[in-house]
């Protein structure tokens, strides 16, 4: 029942995408991610919609930063839908970070429905420039 | 769970069409009062979002100018921020004159309550 009923999304999904365009290109994961590698930063923006900062949990070890992300409907579990295209539950990923960065340095927030990871990379990540004798 | 290598994943060119539109993903809810309509806005803040009923037509649309958020140094990209436009038509069910609207976390809620005479009553029987 429960796997039908993902199976039903997915193909939801997959009908939609044909009208919602690019934001949903990649429907079977969640949350979806941009990410920026930059000169001194590697930046991750996630799109979780009505998440709350505390249903968010990010851990860094051995290069893999993972997300968890608990998405719930609030109040309305006793309420009538008439119709439901949001998706709700418990989503992961694991993203393997394979440039040294600084653990530290890792710092993450919460913008209208955004989630903003920024990490520094290590020095010898960082270009460099090389100096012509 | 599987790992994922995001950093040297193959770019993939996505072309943001101006002027075109995303439809958001909306739940709508009804209780004894009113219909709850939940819509996914990510990146939309309060400013940015046009509410109008026109003919029994709401429409949402946001107006944000997204250029500046273009994916230009992205290694992966899996969205693009795009302005959203939805339509929804509402029949006398609704109070028009009530409707409330509130953005938080990139969810817009509309509440339409719903008008008088479809609340439920009770008739007093007046004794002969």
């Amino acid at each position: 029942m429960y796997l039908d009923l993902i199976d039903n999304m997915k193909k939801m999904r997959n009908d939609m995408n044909k009208v919602f365009g690019p934001y949903y290109m990649d429907y079977d994961v969640y949350p979806l991610l941009n990410v920026y590698d930059k000169e001194e930063n590697i930046e991750i923006e996630a799109l979780i919609p009505g998440v709350k900062r505390e249903d968010i949990e990010l851990t860094y070890e051995n290069n893999l930063l993972t997300i968890k992300v608990n998405k719930s409907n609030g109040l309305h579990e006793q309420h009538k839908y008439i119709r439901q295209e949001r998706e709700y539950g418990k989503f992961e990923r694991v993203l393997k970070i394979n440039i040294p960065i600084e653990p530290n340095s890792i710092e993450a927030k919460v913008d209208n429905g955004i989630l903003n990871i920024k990490m520094k990379k290590s020095e010898e990540a960082k270009p460099k420039k090389i100096q012509i004798n | 769970m599987k790992e994922e290598k995001i950093l040297d994943k193959e770019k993939q060119d996505v072309k943001i069409d101006e002027g075109q539109f995303i439809l958001p993903l909306a739940d709508i809810i009804e209780t004894e009062e009113s219909f709850l309509v939940e819509l996914e806005m990510p990146g939309i803040k309060k400013e940015n979002l046009d509410i109008n009923i026109e003919n029994d037509i709401l429409t949402i649309k946001s107006n944000v100018d997204f250029k500046d958020k273009s994916c230009l140094k992205c290694v992966t990209q899996e969205f693009v921020l795009q302005n959203y436009k939805r339509s929804f038509t509402l029949n006398h069910t609704v109070d028009l004159d009530n409707i409330k609207a509130e953005i938080n976390d990139g969810i817009l809620k509309l509440t339409l309550p719903k008008s008088e005479r479809l609340k439920p009553k009770k008739i007093e029987i007046k004794a002969g």
